[in-house]
């Protein structure tokens, strides 16, 4: 709970999918207004990692640990973990249908911040921050994620990250399926909750180079099998985008195997 | 089929045929509606009491029904009217079938508009009270229908006339007071040519003990358009039984909605016959079971006319040991050129015990239509919908009602009038707990 605790803490991260290991062991710490960059091929166990660290019933933790401001959540449920700070913007938003964005946003920001907000507040909080992630107003009406375009469900998913203003956000591959334009204005909403104080950790999981173009992050991990294999700055990043998974694996003198195959791997990275 | 041998009897007690008379007599009733009555009483009198060897009560045993040693309910004074929302073209109380206060916007009066009780539209509007009383549902449909038809108290009774639109909704509060009661609303609303209303019928109160047996006939003739809207919230044990169909002329387009919510025992028939070529018939229900309430609707797109088009949407979500059953028939006739047909129930199921029965049917006899679709299903919560909520921070309990709020929206979202919406969506949230803070809509 002390602020010398990092925000997020991933412990020797073991996790099954209904029997089946796909993580073997991640280490991860992202500190107070760090940005991460979290790069695997295919199956790496990217999304395996962010719906585990947010407490998907679906994925088993064997061994290891997950540390919020130093506290274990793993006994935590799913909306314990949001109300306390943390978020996940998914890689695919479910749709609600019936249920409309203004009534869910509202319903999920006084569960947020334990209160119930005056309405004016709430719509003058959503009206604004709709109008910086330059969503139509009529958005608000429209049932969550129900139809919506590749770009709208990921700005969905932002102004949700804006409203809520976590501790740390882990967004799951949400430079997939935009345009320029709608990768521009996520990037730029992501940029916004990176300046915004209190300063969150942010664990941005991409398969592509070209976000990282846009939101400059401090560290840089590449997940393959289920393990951070390497670590670095920027430049490694750079170094995924020009040569793809196959040189580092190579490096660390790991061999292509079952479920990561060279197209996967090439793929990855362009 | 033990059940069929069992003689169980609606007409003992309180609705003999000396009660019949009695009633014709207390409202000076004309000759035809004195002999209609007792005409309706034989019939009930005669036909045999329904048991699940029958294909409509085959979710349902007849048997657990309280129809015996009913009482009529005692005779209510008339109160001060309430006074009349400015949203509201017109209001009418209904208490224990008697008609306690009644309103109607003057302007709308002027129009030609009558909107009263039944008893004193066969004094004041008897030709059409000839014409269409009974016309839509006949006595010898069954039992219920059969008793009701006798024993109808004071009903409810709106006119219509040509061109006429009545801009906002009327309302008619219907209220239970007591217990052991029977009670048999009815309720007949004619619409002429060109004519538009929106009805709501609110029904409340009533506890365990309380019978009803409900009719409503619904006339619209060539190019009226007609929205029905019934929110049932009867109190805890109240059973009813209702059959409410609506007859259209040309071009004409009904939509019929039930909110259930109250009672124990909900069963009835809604029905549209598409007769008239052009007609649309919209059907919408909604329903959340708590508890051990049984609801149960039988409903009918009957495409006689021409290029006539129906869509029908029914969504029960069931908690505890809570129940539904939907038998959907649509039947395209021979006459029935390109219908276009739509039918849709779904459940959502909140508890290992809750059930949901569903049956759509189509009886199709030509080779000739648009569209014949239809769909049924029963489930749970979809948990992939609970985690997206549960991320954002709602717990549980209140992840599941949200979407609970917003399967049944769905079907409320329909509702054209906004203010009816309104109602229908608080009745809902009432019954789910929730209470709606003004504008946060």
């Amino acid at each position: 709970m002390t602020n010398a605790s990092p925000t997020l803490e991933v412990r020797d991260l073991h996790v099954e999918v209904a029997g089946k290991p796909i993580l073997n062991g991640v280490d991860l710490i992202v500190n107070k207004g760090e940005i991460h960059a979290l790069m695997g091929p295919n199956g790496s166990g990217k999304s395996t990692l962010a719906n585990t660290l947010m407490g998907h019933p679906k994925y088993t933790v064997t061994a290891g640990d997950i540390r919020f401001e130093g506290e274990s959540v793993l006994e935590w449920t799913a909306d314990q973990r949001a109300r306390a700070g943390m978020f996940l913007s998914f890689q695919y938003p479910t749709a609600i249908p019936g249920v409309t964005m203004v009534n869910f946003l509202r319903h999920a920001l006084n569960a947020r911040e334990g209160r119930d907000l005056p309405v004016r507040e709430f719509r003058t909080r959503l009206m604004d921050t709709m109008k910086q992630l330059k969503m139509d107003q009529q958005f608000a009406r429209r049932y969550v994620n129900e139809g919506f375009s590749g770009g709208e469900k990921k700005r969905a998913e932002i102004l949700q990250l804006q409203l809520f203003k976590p501790s740390i956000a882990i967004l799951d591959e949400t430079d997939s399926g935009l345009d320029v334009d709608a990768l521009r204005v996520v990037a730029e909403g992501v940029n916004q909750v990176a300046a915004q104080e209190p300063k969150p950790g942010i664990l941005l999981i991409t398969h592509y180079y070209r976000i990282l173009n846009l939101i400059q992050p401090d560290v840089a991990h590449v997940l393959v099998r289920g393990r951070i294999v390497k670590t670095g700055g920027r430049e490694l990043a750079m170094e995924v985008e020009n040569h793809g998974y196959e040189r580092i694996m190579a490096e660390l003198g790991l061999t292509a195997g079952e479920g990561d195959t060279a197209e996967a791997l090439h793929a990855a990275a362009t | 089929m033990t059940q069929s041998l069992t003689a169980r009897r609606v007409t003992a007690g309180a609705f003999d045929r000396e009660a019949v008379a009695a009633l014709s007599s207390l409202h000076g009733e004309p000759g035809w509606l004195a002999e209609r009555r007792l005409a309706a009483w034989e019939l009930a009198d005669r036909l045999p009491f329904p048991s699940t060897y029958e294909r409509a009560w085959k979710y349902f045993d007849p048997a657990r029904l309280n129809v015996e040693g009913l009482r009529a309910p005692a005779p209510t004074a008339p109160s001060t009217p309430a006074p009349i929302d400015a949203a509201s073209a017109g209001w009418m109380h209904v208490l224990n079938d008697q008609a306690v206060s009644t309103h109607l916007s003057p302007v709308v009066a002027e129009q030609g508009v009558v909107f009263g009780t039944l008893a004193r539209a066969a004094q004041e509007s008897p030709a059409l009270m000839q014409r269409w009383l009974g016309a839509v549902i006949t006595p010898d449909e069954g039992i219920f229908p059969a008793l009701n038809s006798a024993l109808w108290r004071e009903g409810v009774f709106l006119y219509v006339p040509k061109d006429i639109k009545v801009e906002h909704p009327l309302h008619v509060l219907l209220t239970a007071e007591g217990d052991g009661i029977g009670l048999l609303p009815r309720v007949l609303v004619v619409l002429d040519r060109g004519a538009e209303a929106s009805l709501v019928v609110e029904q409340r109160g009533g506890e365990a003990g309380v019978f009803v047996a409900s009719v409503a006939e619904l006339v619209l003739a060539d190019e009226a358009r007609l929205r029905y809207h019934t929110i049932q919230e009867w109190g805890t044990g109240v059973q009813e039984v209702y059959h409410q169909r609506a007859e259209l002329g040309r071009n004409a387009r009904v939509t019929q909605v039930t909110a259930a919510l109250g009672g124990s025992v909900y069963k009835g028939w809604v029905e549209a016959s598409i007769r008239g070529a052009g007609a649309t018939s919209e059907i919408f229900g909604v329903a959340y079971g708590t508890g051990r309430q049984y609801f149960d609707v039988i409903t009918t797109q009957d495409h006689i006319g021409d290029h006539t088009v129906s869509d029908l949407l029914v969504k029960a979500a069931l908690k505890d040991r809570a129940q539904s059953s939907y038998y959907g028939l649509t039947r395209v006739g021979l006459g029935a050129r390109m219908a276009d047909a739509n039918q849709e129930d779904r459940n959502l199921l909140l508890s290992d015990r809750a059930k949901a029965n569903a049956d759509p049917v189509l009886e199709i006899l030509t080779s000739e239509v648009a569209r014949c679709a239809h769909g049924a299903s029963a489930g749970p919560v979809d948990p992939e919908q609970l985690f997206y909520l549960e991320c954002r921070g709602l717990p549980r309990p209140q992840a599941e009602q949200l979407l609970v709020e917003g399967f049944l929206g769905e079907v409320t979202g329909r509702i054209t009038d906004p203010s009816v919406r309104e109602i229908v969506g608080a009745a809902v949230l009432r019954k789910l707990g929730i209470e709606r803070e003004a504008g946060a809509g």
